[in-house]
C-alpha cells in the first residue's frame, strides 16, 4: 500500500485546562471519504481545524503528503476547507466566487474561464453564474462552497458539517451529491459531522471521536456490527449493552455471565474480569424464527410502537431490571404486556472491553 | 359632523402643526433668500435671484464653500477609514476587553461638540498646531470617529470572520483580503458612515469656529455675516448649505431604497 496521504502524530490541543484532544494518531489513505463523527465537544471540529491549518496542536506533528505541515499556514497547505455557513464572498457573483482561489494563485484568465465553466458544470449551476449569493438557495449555495475549494485542486479538502444548515430533504440529496463528487473528482475527503446516519451514507471510513480521542475508525458496517467500545455502540445507532463477567476463555472466545445467561462470544476475557456485551436491536427476534438462533431469554413487553417498517418494541427480561430494545416485524403477530422468548444468534454479540 | 370627522379633522390639524414647526423655519429662511429689497423681513417683495448673485460672487463666502467641501471630504474619508480600521481589528481578532475598547470608542457621542472643541483648542495648543484648517480637519475626524465606528462595527459580524478565513485558506495575502474581501464586503456602511460624517462636518460650527482663523467654514463664515448685519445674501448663503445638505440625503437615501436584497450582501 502506499503512504498514506494524512498522518496526525500524537496530536494534543489543550484550551486551558480543557483538552480538547488527546494525543491523538490517525492516519488517512489518499482518495478515501472519511467522516469524523462524534458528539458536540468532542474535538472532531478541532483536529478538522489542525488539518486545515486554522489550529495549531499544543504538541504533536501533522504530515500532508509526506510534508511536515504543522506550522504551515492554511494557504501554504495542500488543503481547502469548506465552511459551516459556507463563507461565500457576499460582494461576488458565483463565477467570481469560484473564480477567487485561481486568481490568487494567477491562473491565466482564459484557463480560469474554462476551469469555472467546468467548476459550474460540475456542480450543475451552468445557468447561474452570473448570481449573486443571496440569489442563491442554501443547497445551492453549498454546492457554490464546493465548487470554489474543488476548482483549486487540493489534494484534501475539509467539510465542516455543511449539511447542518439544510433541511433533511436537501440534506439527504447533498449527501449523495457529495459522495458522486467524491468518486468523481477522486479528492480525499474529510468531512466532520454529529449525524450517524450521515456518517453511514456517505463514509468510507467513519472516526468516531469521544473526548478528544479516537473511539473507533474503520469502515462503516464494522464500525456498525463490530464496534470496539461502549461509546461507538451507542453513538452509531441504537445497541442494547449489558454488564457481563468472564467465566471461562480460551484465548478465541470466552463465555460470558450476563442477564441473557451464560452465552459464548469472541474475544478474550480472562476470567472474573467485567466488560460490556451488546447486540443490535435489529438482531434480537422474538420466537424461533431464524435457524442459527439460540434462546437468549424471557422478557415481558413493556412497549411496542409502529415505526412503518418495523415496530419498535421495548422489553424487561424477567426477573430483572434491564431493558432492551427490539424492532419486531408488522406482521409478526405479538402485542404488548405479553412474555416472549428472545431469541438471536449468538456471533451478533459484540464484546466490548472498553 | 360626525364624531370620526372631527376626530380626523384635529389628526389632520396636529400633523400639520408639528410640520409647520419643523419646517416653518427653514421656509422663511429660504423664502427670504429670495427677497429683493436689503432686509430679510416681511413684507416679501421678491422672488429674485439678487442675493443669490450677491453670495456667489462673495470671494469669502465662495472660498468658504470650497473649505467646507475639502473639510468634510477629508474628515469624511479619515474618520471612515480609521473606524473602519478599529471596528475590524476588534471584530477580527480577540482583544482583550475589546467590550471596554468598544465602549470608550462610542462614549464620545455623548460629549457636546463645545467641550471636544474646547480640549482640541487646548490640546492643539500644546502640540504646536495653530488655528487653521488643518486644525478643524483633524477636529471633525475626532468628531465623527465614534460614529463611523459605531456604524460600521454593527454591520460586522462573526461570519465575516470565516469569510476571511476563506479567503486567506485559498490563498489571498492579508492586504489582498482587506483589498478584495474585507472593504468591499463593508461597501454599504463604510459609504453611509462616510456621507455622515461629511454631512455633519459641513454643518458643524463650534470646533470650526474655535479651530480655525482666516480660512475657515460656511457656517462660520454666515454667522460672521450675521453679526454684522441682516442682509437676504445670509439667507442665500445659508439655503445653499442646506440644499447641498439635502442633495446628499437625498441621494443617500435613493441610492439604499433603491438596493435589492439584504443590506450586507
Amino acid at each position: 500500500m502506499s503512504n498514506p496521504l494524512v498522518i496526525c502524530e500524537d496530536i494534543q490541543k489543550t484550551y486551558g485546562d480543557f483538552v480538547a484532544l488527546d494525543t491523538l494518531n490517525m492516519q488517512i489513505e489518499a482518495g478515501q471519504f472519511v467522516v469524523l463523527l462524534g458528539p458536540s465537544g468532542s474535538g472532531k471540529t478541532t483536529l478538522l481545524s489542525i488539518l486545515g491549518g486554522f489550529t495549531t496542536p499544543t504538541t504533536g506533528k501533522v504530515f500532508i503528503d509526506g510534508v511536515d505541515v504543522t506550522n504551515l499556514r492554511p494557504a501554504e497547505r495542500p488543503t481547502v476547507t469548506v465552511f459551516q455557513d459556507y463563507a461565500l464572498f457576499p460582494h461576488m457573483t458565483v463565477a467570481q466566487n469560484i473564480a477567487f482561489g485561481l486568481t490568487m494563485r494567477n491562473v491565466p484568465k482564459l484557463t480560469l474561464q474554462d476551469m469555472v465553466q467546468n467548476a459550474l458544470h460540475t456542480i450543475d449551476l451552468q445557468d447561474l453564474g452570473g448570481r449573486r449569493i443571496h440569489e442563491l438557495s442554501g443547497g445551492q449555495r453549498q454546492r457554490v462552497a464546493l465548487a470554489r475549494a474543488i476548482v483549486v485542486e487540493p489534494s484534501l479538502l475539509l467539510l465542516d458539517e455543511p449539511l447542518g444548515a439544510l433541511d433533511l430533504k436537501i440534506r439527504q440529496q447533498m449527501q449523495d451529491e457529495l459522495v458522486a463528487l467524491q468518486r468523481k473528482c477522486k479528492t480525499t475527503f474529510v468531512h466532520v459531522t454529529h449525524d450517524q446516519e450521515e456518517a453511514m451514507n456517505i463514509a468510507d471510513v467513519v472516526v468516531v471521536i469521544n473526548q478528544g480521542k479516537i473511539e473507533d475508525m474503520g469502515p462503516p458496517e464494522r464500525v456498525y456490527l463490530h464496534p470496539s467500545s461502549v461509546f461507538s455502540a451507542n453513538f452509531m445507532g441504537e445497541s442494547n449493552i449489558l454488564p457481563c463477567s468472564s467465566v471461562g476463555t480460551n484465548g478465541v472466545q470466552t463465555l460470558v455471565r450476563s442477564d441473557f445467561g451464560e452465552l459464548l462470544v469472541t474475544g478474550e476475557l480472562r476470567v472474573g474480569d467485567t466488560a460490556h456485551i451488546s447486540i443490535r436491536p435489529e438482531h434480537l427476534r422474538v420466537g424461533h424464527t431464524a435457524q442459527n438462533d439460540q434462546k437468549i431469554c424471557d422478557a415481558k413487553l413493556v412497549s411496542m410502537r409502529f415505526q412503518g417498517a418495523y415496530r419498535r418494541a421495548v422489553a424487561q427480561i424477567d426477573g430483572t431490571s434491564t431493558r432492551l430494545h427490539l424492532r419486531i416485524k408488522p406482521e409478526q403477530e405479538i402485542t404488548a404486556s405479553e412474555t416472549a422468548q428472545i431469541y438471536a444468534n449468538p456471533e451478533d454479540f459484540v464484546l466490548l472491553q472498553r | 359632523m360626525s364624531v370620526e370627522r372631527v376626530q380626523r379633522l384635529l389628526e389632520t390639524f396636529y400633523v400639520v402643526i408639528v410640520l409647520g414647526f419643523i419646517y416653518l423655519p427653514v421656509a422663511v429662511l429660504v423664502t427670504f433668500s429670495l427677497q429683493s429689497g436689503d432686509l430679510p423681513v416681511p413684507p416679501f417683495d421678491g422672488p429674485s435671484l439678487r442675493w443669490y448673485g450677491e453670495a456667489l460672487q462673495n470671494e469669502r463666502l465662495l472660498s468658504a464653500l470650497g473649505n467646507s467641501l475639502l473639510v468634510a471630504i477629508t474628515s469624511g474619508l479619515a474618520a471612515t477609514a480609521l473606524g473602519f480600521l478599529a471596528a475590524y481589528s476588534l471584530a477580527r481578532h480577540s482583544v482583550r476587553l475589546s467590550g471596554g475598547v468598544r465602549f470608550l470608542m462610542i462614549a464620545p457621542v455623548t460629549v457636546s461638540y463645545l467641550i471636544i472643541g474646547m480640549g482640541l483648542l487646548i490640546t492643539f495648543n500644546l502640540l504646536g498646531i495653530g488655528k487653521s484648517l488643518f486644525a478643524v480637519i483633524l477636529g471633525h475626524t475626532i468628531m465623527n470617529l465614534p460614529l463611523s465606528f459605531a456604524v460600521i462595527s454593527s454591520q460586522m459580524n462573526d461570519s465575516h470572520r470565516t469569510i476571511d478565513a476563506a479567503a486567506h485558506d485559498l490563498g489571498a495575502s492579508d492586504l489582498q483580503v482587506l483589498t478584495r474581501i474585507a472593504v468591499p464586503m463593508m461597501k454599504v456602511p463604510l459609504f453611509a458612515s462616510f456621507f455622515l460624517a461629511a454631512t455633519l462636518s459641513w454643518d458643524e460650527f463650534i470646533i470650526a469656529f474655535l479651530l480655525s482663523r482666516f480660512d475657515t467654514t460656511m457656517p462660520v463664515i454666515i454667522f460672521e455675516m450675521m453679526r454684522a448685519g441682516l442682509t437676504p445674501e445670509v439667507n442665500a448663503a445659508g439655503t445653499l448649505v442646506f440644499a447641498t445638505t439635502l442633495i446628499v440625503v437625498l441621494f443617500v437615501a435613493l441610492r439604499i431604497l433603491m438596493r435589492k436584497g439584504p443590506a450586507d450582501v
